[in-house]
Order: structure tokens, then C-alpha cells, then sequence
């Protein structure tokens, strides 16, 4: 049996400590293995000390269009395909070079001869996805998690907030005889069939705005730091419905539910990267950086509503066939609440060791080998004092180290730039079976192409990111979970982008 | 390499044949792409900048190594004239800021003085000013009370000919109608002044009717969040390794991840009695459908959070 992690945040915690690919175009096509290489706008993510190899003041952006396509397979259903696009900055980003004078304002060559100051911002992430799920379940109801997550308080008690509420007022779960907080489904047959279909739509980005100075040491060593500040915004609407089957052959009084849910994740931390790059001759050159741990502050706003549905023969004690609650209207504004919960997550620092071998004029290859703790990822409260034990422990049980690794190459021939790369990141799942371990792997295969003038540049790169979840709609404790359905995603991304000498 | 060359020949050949000397020619970008310069190449090109700066410096005349190309540092011969007309310029005191015609004398140069005689810079007219289409200012020797340099009341004209925009302009002796020679006299009483302390509601000031208007006219209603944290999670990722797409059932290992349950120490739920171990699970039956649980009582209540 497969771990899986319930509970607010730790799936928040996660989504905002992975990192893709993305950044400058150069980059991007050899799939970001630029840790001892530089070169762009991305060093700033990976290894900043490879930025005062720049000799120019540079500005450099970058334009993305995707699309992800999706094809989605749950219980006995048939596979649900989906697609959509998108478009997004991928980088915007000035590099300012500060060469190091004498008094008589001669460059200088050797020691500290090159400082380059550079800001920006740099896109990592995008959350773009849109899945739909579809299945017959004839072992159990979304109205058996609901009971299962309504027990243990008394129905006069429940949270008014919360999921069990308004499943309670909507006659989906009912207390049981003499026990008033243990609760059972409206479905009283053992018997379950139901048509479940879940629609998840997710959009947004993060990123990471970057200020960094970097230092060039007699053209052999380079030092750099950054400071960053990483931002993201995460969207997602989610639909649960869910339909009987069986609507007049039983004692049934249920037709059906749909659940809504609108979240809305806003984060916003800041940490340190640090690198140093030594050109060990003139063709082997090896990186090392290390990404802090980032503090992120994070704020979900969300809303939910679940309609109950029943069947036109019902028992009489529920009033109407159709029942529907949202969050309450506390504020008595006549619109329901938005509700808010505020958070810290502490996302996991990155080490990260590079090398690169350039050969004279005609290329380079580069391979960057990324060490990532996700169990050290942490939630931690802001508002209240819940202090997330049983979720943090779950982090740590559930999530483990990866080694991400990105392979990158680029052949020149005159101004023409060609490249092409790899990157591979391990499920960050401690549990894979031995079968899953290549499935849940998350593969960006990149392509680039350059063309370099004396005041400019352009790039264009190709990415193909292919990843498989497991999603789980809900999770059973008193009895088996629904098989989590399997999600596979092609993200298909072309990103432009230019580089300009502005001195 | 040559094979290289040769494989590239036959990916681009069409495209590539024809521009293959331009290609060639454009070596060069990439000597100069960062990636790629070495060691050597850097230095080189800090030499070949340095020699440009060098040059820029001597022909502004302020190269510090000029006079020094004999290679003789010892001879008086080695002194060598300036080159560029700039030192030229300089050398010959041919300025006009350091001009010394009239006395001899730097200190007399004609701006720190009433009986200095030479002004090269301006005659008794002025200077036209077109704004008030006539000859303004900087003659305090004719008329000072026309210079706005000099006169507090010009300065707030239009003849007043260094700002494109004077704060002062409309401040004081426009709207108090008076003149005010300390500047700052009463203008914290206009409204009218700039003045940080009415920046919110510029008639807030003594028993102007509209004082205290700023209160009335607020900004919308900001929204206000209900605070609540998510205490059931509906669609989570998981590693669950069930790949057959099957239901496991029987197992019960997973509740090593009910993370959200036990906040919840009251367990009674679990020694219910009448809780059915049959069939799929205990979540159903055990009420009596004809006397369900009071709803619609609580929503607004305090009491209601758990």
C-alpha cells in the first residue's frame, strides 16, 4: 500500500519546494545544466558566480508558449483526455558589468577584475494543468469520506467552516443512532454504485526575482550571491460529482452530490544563493551552489459549496431534492465568505554540483547534479497556534531526498548556437513501488537554437516535460481508498528570448 | 572536428553552403560569447580596451602618462608638448572661467565683484527673456530689482528663467497677495500650499465647511476574509504504487497517514457499537431515516467551531 498525504499544506508544501525548468532560452535549451557554465539570465537560479563571466551589460527576456495535454484514466472509466495553453514571461533580466579600474581607469586582469551586478526575474514553475477524472465506484461514495471526516465531533459542534458542515446540512452524512458524532453516509445500502467524475483545473506560475553580485578572480575563480525573492500563485478549481446509478431500485433516498471548491494559493518568500565556479583549465570547469532553505509565507483563500442530490421518491425527512450550502455569509454581506487561512512553509535548500567540459570553440557539455531534502520541508502556523505536527511528520515520513539531475549540451558553428539537454527528477516520494519508480519520474527533454551577433542574441528553445501523477480525489480510512487515478501530462513549451547589449 | 564540420554540412548544407565564408568571418562571436572566451582571449581583450581608454584620456588631455613616450623618464626633453587641443586650450589659459584680462588677477573675474571691469559674458540689456518678451535679470548693476535672481517677486514670475517649473511660483505672493519675505510665513494656513500635514484633505484647515470631509469620503470597504484553516483535503497526489487501476480493499495499512483525524481526541467513533463491520465499511446505515438530525440550526453561531 502507497503513502499518501492528507491534511492542509503538505500538499501546498510540496507543490511550492519543486522547482522546473525555466529561466533564460539559452538555458532552457540545454535543460538548465548551466551550473558551470553561466552564460544567461538562469545562473542566477543555479550558480550565480557564473554570471561575472559576463564582459557586457546584457538585458535578456524571454517569451513561453505551452500547452499541456493530458490524458487521464480513472477506476473503469475510459481515458479522459485535455488540453489547453498558455503564455508567460519566462525572464526579464539585466546584467550590469562593472569591470575592476586601476586609478588611472585601465581595466584590470588580473586578482578581482570583473564584478557584474545583475536583477531580475525568472520563472520556474507553472502550474498549469487540467485533468479530468472518470469512473464508475462500486465499492464506496465521496459521502463515505465525508462521514469519515465528520466523526469524532458532534453534529451540533462541527465547524461551520469546514467540509463536514455543510455535508451535515445538506443531508449528505447523517449521526448515527445514540452516537451523535459518529456519522454515516445517506447512501444506508452496503451497496454502492456511483459515476464519479472529478474536474481539477489548475493555473499559475512561481518564480524568482533575483538580485546578484557576482565576482571574477583572475578568470579562474568566480564567487557570486543572490539574494531572491520567490513568488507564486497557484489557482485551482476543483469539481466532484458524483451520481448514483442505482437511483429507484433501493432504499436509497440519493441521486447525487457536486462538490466545488475554488482555491487560491498566494506565497512569497525570501532566501540566499551562493556559488562558486572554478575554470580548473581551459576546458573542465565545475560549479558548486547552494540555494538556502526559502521562508515562505503563504496564504490560501478558498470557497466551497456541495449540493446534495435526491431522488424524487426520497424519504420525506429530506425537504427537497436538491440542497445546496456554501461556506456561511458571516460577514452578513450577502455574498459567501471567502475564507482564508495564513501560513509559513519552509521549502528545502538545494546543493547543487556542477561541471561542464568546454571543448575550445566547438561546445560544450554540462551536467548538474541537484541535491533536494523534501522531507525538510516544514509548515509552520502564522495567524493561530495550530502547529502542524501530524502534517510535518507526514513530510517527513512521506517525502525523501532527490538528486535531480539536468544534462545539457551546445555545439557552435559560427554565430549558430545548437543545443540540447536533459533533465530528470526523481519522484520525491518515499513509498514507489518498484513499478512506479520510473512513473512517477518527472522527464524534460529541451532543444535549442541560438544565433549570436555582436549586440545581440536570440534564442529559441523547445521543451517536452512529461510527468505522471497519482490523484487521489479522497482518501478512506475505515476502508479502502478509491485507486488513485493516473494522470499523464505532456507540457510542451517554446520559449523565445533575446539577449541585448545595452553597453 | 572535420567530422564534425562534414555531419553539419549534410544537416544544413542548402542553407548553410552558400553563407559558409560569413560563417566563418563570424567566428568571432564566438570568442566573444562569455561561455567560450578564455583566459588569454579575456585578458587580450582588457589590453585591446585598455589601449581605447588610454586614447580617449590623452585626446581630452588628461592621460596621465603624457610626456613619458621618449621612454626616458629622467630628461628634461622628455616633456613633450600636448597633443590635444584641449590642453592646448588649457595650457594657453585661454579660458573663460579663469579669464585674467581685465586685472591679472584670478580672484577678478568679473563675479564676485561690483568694479570689476571685464564682463565678457553679458552687456547692460540682460538677457531676453521670452516669456516677458523683453530683455530680464542678471544685470544687478543696471536694475536689481528686475532680476529675478534678486527679486523675491520675479523669482515667482515667469521671467524667472532657470526651472521649467517653480514650486514657489503661485505660493505666496499670488494668492496672499503680499509680499512675504519669509517664505514659510503663512502658508501653513492656505490650502492651498503644498504642505504634508493637510495632504489628505486640503480644507482641513480652521472652520473651513468641508474639514472634515476626508471622513466621510473613505475607500471602499476593503474585503474582509473569514479566517479558517482547511481541515479536509479533497484531491491530493499520492504515490500509491496501485497501478492495475483496480480498488484495494482489505487493507488497512493506510491509516498511518490520517493526519487530520486525530486533532479530534474525542474517538468515541470508534467504539460505537452499532457501527456495521459488513460490507463497505462502517459509514453506512445506523440512523433512522425517518428522524434525522435537526439542520439549519447553527451557521452564524461561535459556538459552532470546533
Amino acid at each position: 500500500m502507497g503513502v499518501s498525504v492528507s491534511g492542509q499544506g503538505v500538499e501546498e508544501a510540496i507543490r511550492h519546494s519543486l522547482q522546473g525548468l525555466g529561466g533564460s532560452t539559452r538555458s532552457l535549451g540545454s535543460a538548465n545544466a548551466i551550473g558551470a557554465i553561466g552564460g544567461s539570465s538562469s545562473a542566477a537560479l543555479i550558480n550565480p558566480a557564473s554570471l561575472a563571466q559576463n564582459r557586457k551589460s546584457e538585458l535578456h527576456f524571454g517569451l513561453n508558449f505551452n500547452s499541456i495535454n493530458t490524458n487521464s484514466s480513472y477506476l473503469t472509466g475510459l481515458d479522459q483526455p485535455n488540453f489547453s495553453t498558455g503564455v508567460g514571461l519566462s525572464n526579464l533580466f539585466l546584467t550590469i558589468q562593472a569591470p575592476v579600474r586601476d586609478e588611472m581607469g585601465r581595466k584590470v586582469s588580473s586578482g578581482l577584475n570583473n564584478v557584474v551586478i545583475s536583477m531580475g526575474y525568472n520563472r520556474t514553475m507553472d502550474y498549469r494543468s487540467s485533468f479530468v477524472l472518470n469512473g464508475d465506484n462500486n465499492q464506496n461514495s465521496f459521502t463515505d469520506f465525508l462521514a469519515e471526516e465528520a466523526n469524532g465531533t458532534d453534529f451540533t459542534q462541527l465547524n461551520i467552516y469546514g467540509l463536514p458542515y455543510i455535508a451535515f446540512e445538506t443531508y449528505l452524512i447523517e449521526p448515527k443512532n445514540a452516537f451523535g458524532d459518529s456519522f454515516s453516509s445517506v447512501i444506508r445500502s452496503f451497496n454502492t454504485n456511483v459515476n464519479q467524475e472529478v474536474f481539477v483545473d489548475r493555473r499559475g506560475s512561481g518564480g524568482d526575482f533575483n538580485f546578484s553580485i557576482s565576482a571574477d578572480i583572475d578568470q579562474t575563480v568566480y564567487l557570486g550571491g543572490s539574494l531572491l525573492i520567490r513568488r507564486s500563485y497557484f489557482n485551482e478549481s476543483l469539481v466532484f460529482r458524483e451520481t448514483d446509478r442505482q437511483p429507484l431500485s433501493d432504499t436509497n433516498d440519493y441521486a447525487g452530490l457536486e462538490y466545488i471548491r475554488f482555491l487560491e494559493t498566494r506565497t512569497s518568500g525570501a532566501g540566499v544563493n551562493l556559488g562558486i565556479m572554478v575554470k580548473a583549465n581551459s576546458n573542465l570547469r565545475l560549479g558548486l551552489s547552494f540555494a538556502s532553505a526559502i521562508r515562505t509565507n503563504a496564504r490560501d483563500r478558498y470557497t466551497q459549496s456541495i449540493m446534495g442530490l435526491y431522488d424524487g421518491n426520497r424519504d420525506p425527512s429530506i425537504p427537497a431534492s436538491s440542497i445546496t450550502r456554501t461556506t456561511p455569509d458571516e460577514d452578513l454581506d450577502g455574498a459567501q465568505d471567502t475564507l482564508q487561512y495564513r501560513y509559513r512553509i519552509r521549502t528545502p535548500g538545494r546543493l547543487t554540483m556542477s561541471a561542464a567540459y568546454v571543448f575550445d570553440k566547438l561546445g560544450f557539455i554540462s551536467v548538474d547534479v541537484e541535491r533536494v531534502n523534501f522531507a525538510t520541508a516544514q509548515l509552520s502556523p502564522r495567524d493561530d497556534t495550530y502547529l502542524f505536527t501530524q502534517e510535518n511528520s507526514d513530510i517527513r515520513r512521506s517525502f525523501k531526498t532527490v538528486y535531480n539531475v539536468r544534462l545539457g549540451g551546445e555545439m557552435t558553428y559560427g554565430k549558430f548556437r545548437f543545443r540540447a539537454g536533459y533533465a530528470l527528477q526523481p519522484s520525491v516520494f518515499q513509498a514507489n513501488g518498484v513499478s512506479q519508480t520510473t512513473a512517477l519520474n518527472n522527464n524534460f527533454y529541451t532543444l535549442g537554437f541560438g544565433y549570436h551577433e555582436k549586440n545581440y542574441t536570440l534564442n529559441a528553445a523547445l521543451m517536452l516535460n512529461r510527468t505522471q501523477i497519482r490523484y487521489q480525489p479522497y482518501e478512506l480510512n475505515l476502508q479502502g481508498s478509491p485507486a488513485a487515478g493516473e494522470v499523464n501530462s505532456n507540457y510542451l513549451s517554446f520559449q523565445f528570448g533575446a539577449t541585448i547589449v545595452v553597453d | 572536428m572535420i567530422n564534425k564540420t562534414k555531419i553539419l554540412f549534410i544537416l544544413l548544407g542548402g542553407i548553410f553552403a552558400s553563407s559558409c565564408t560569413a560563417i566563418k568571418t563570424a567566428s568571432s562571436e564566438v570568442n566573444r560569447d562569455p561561455v567560450y572566451q578564455t583566459k588569454e582571449e579575456v585578458k587580450a581583450a582588457i589590453v585591446k580596451s585598455n589601449v581605447a581608454i588610454e586614447r580617449r584620456a590623452l585626446d581630452r588631455g588628461e592621460a596621465s602618462n603624457q610626456g613619458k613616450r621618449s621612454g626616458s623618464r629622467s630628461s628634461k626633453y622628455d616633456y613633450m608638448p600636448a597633443t590635444s587641443y584641449a590642453e592646448r586650450f588649457n595650457r594657453t589659459g585661454n579660458s573663460f572661467f579663469l579669464n585674467d584680462r581685465g586685472t591679472g588677477n584670478f580672484g577678478n573675474n568679473g563675479f564676485n565683484s561690483w568694479n570689476n571691469q571685464p564682463r565678457l559674458w553679458m552687456s547692460y540689456g540682460g538677457m531676453f527673456n521670452p516669456y516677458m518678451n523683453m530683455n530680464m535679470g542678471c544685470n544687478p548693476w543696471s536694475n536689481p530689482w528686475n532680476d529675478p535672481w534678486f527679486n523675491f517677486q520675479m523669482m515667482q514670475s515667469g521671467a524667472y528663467p532657470f526651472f521649467t517649473y517653480n514650486p514657489y511660483m503661485f505660493s505666496y505672493g499670488l494668492l496672499n497677495n503680499g509680499f512675504d519675505p519669509w517664505m514659510m510665513n503663512s502658508s501653513f494656513a492656505n490650502p492651498y500650499f503644498y504642505n504634508p500635514y493637510y495632504f489628505h484633505n486640503p480644507w482641513g484647515y480652521g472652520n473651513n465647511n468641508f474639514r472634515n470631509t476626508f471622513r466621510t469620503a473613505s475607500r471602499p470597504t476593503r474585503n474582509t476574509f473569514t479566517s479558517a484553516r482547511r481541515t479536509s483535503t479533497v484531491g491530493t497526489s499520492t504515490s500509491s504504487n496501485n497501478t492495475t487501476r483496480t480498488n484495494s480493499y482489505g487493507s488497512s495499512t493506510n491509516s498511518n497517514t490520517n493526519s487530520n483525524k486525530s486533532q479530534n481526541s474525542n474517538n468515541t467513533y470508534n467504539s460505537g457499537s452499532t457501527f456495521s463491520t459488513g460490507g463497505s465499511g462502517t459509514t453506512r446505515g445506523g440512523y433512522n431515516p425517518g428522524s434525522r438530525a435537526p439542520r439549519g440550526s447553527g451557521g452564524t453561531s461561535g459556538s459552532k467551531r470546533r
